[in-house]
């Protein structure tokens, strides 16, 4: 298991943040909330994208956010009106989580760790377990934003 | 190249997509419609591209690297073993120095880093059209 350090859980939180400021960058900053390590969790949150890194470093990255800050999110991205997370939405969803994923892999690369991601999964109303037996203490980080709170989990195997 | 001679160079040209979002597609499809192309494919994964390729033979391939079943940079390879012409440029969040030197090896004739505007799209693939 790769222990993770600063710099690496950097790497994951670190585009998350631009990337929500960019969508809502008239809103107030973005904070952290109280970084917590959890036993073994289920996601809480109605929905959840998950990417795979492996390579040097392996992680399973999962972001949680309410249907509210999802459809907010997708609104943002597509610039019109939503009312539900259709697949149109969720789309849009996935792609700013590719865009996130990239960045962390990028940043990864800097820090001299060569990865690779998988496709990121959508998930609505599933609860998928965020650690395993391998990983029983995932770091759950908060990022609170007015669209709401996206909650990033970071199991490292 | 100025606008005037990217535009005159995109006008009519046939275009695949290959992106597993639809988000994206759209986005990308939304630029080249306006710069008068032909999108005459959109593909989800590099098993659809492959396929799609050979029945198309468009004259730009915008190549997304990660995709479910067959990612990007093995679709550029089958793509460029049946058509060493094949105009490929890879679009894609991961630019890392790894991914774009190895897309660049296989025969992609650029690299455009979402997140993009869509002038900085149009003007990559007019170039790739240039050499």
């Amino acid at each position: 298991m790769q222990k993770p350090n600063a710099d690496i859980v950097n790497a994951f939180v670190e585009p998350c943040l631009g990337m929500l400021e960019e969508l809502a960058p008239k809103t107030a900053p973005i904070h952290l909330g109280d970084l917590r390590m959890e036993a073994l969790k289920v996601s809480d949150c109605e929905v959840n994208l998950v990417s795979m890194v492996s390579g040097d470093l392996e992680a399973k990255v999962v972001f949680g956010l309410s249907t509210d800050m999802a459809m907010e999110v997708a609104e943002q991205m597509m610039s019109v009106q939503v009312d539900s997370l259709d697949s149109v939405a969720q789309s849009a969803i996935i792609e700013l989580v590719n865009i996130i994923i990239g960045k962390t892999s990028m940043a990864l690369a800097e820090l001299a760790y060569e990865t690779q991601v998988s496709p990121v999964s959508f998930s609505y109303g599933n609860l998928d377990p965020i650690g395993t037996t391998e990983c029983p203490h995932p770091i759950t980080i908060p990022l609170i934003t007015t669209l709401g709170t996206l909650e990033l989990d970071l199991a490292f195997y | 190249m100025d606008n005037e001679e990217m535009m005159a160079s995109l006008a009519n040209k046939t275009v695949m997509i290959v992106d597993d979002t639809s988000f994206m597609r759209n986005i990308i499809k939304r630029a080249f419609e306006k710069a008068g192309c032909q999108v005459v494919a959109e593909c989800e994964n590099g098993h659809e591209a492959v396929a799609m390729y050979q029945a198309h033979r468009p004259d730009l391939v915008a190549m997304d690297i990660v995709m479910p079943q067959m990612d990007g940079l093995e679709a550029l390879s089958q793509i460029k073993a049946m058509d060493p012409d094949a105009r490929i440029v890879v679009v894609s969040s991961l630019g890392t120095e790894d991914k774009v030197e190895t897309a660049l090896g296989l025969g992609a004739k650029s690299f455009i880093l979402k997140p993009f505007k869509a002038p900085e799209l149009l003007s990559v693939f007019a170039e790739a059209l240039a050499v």
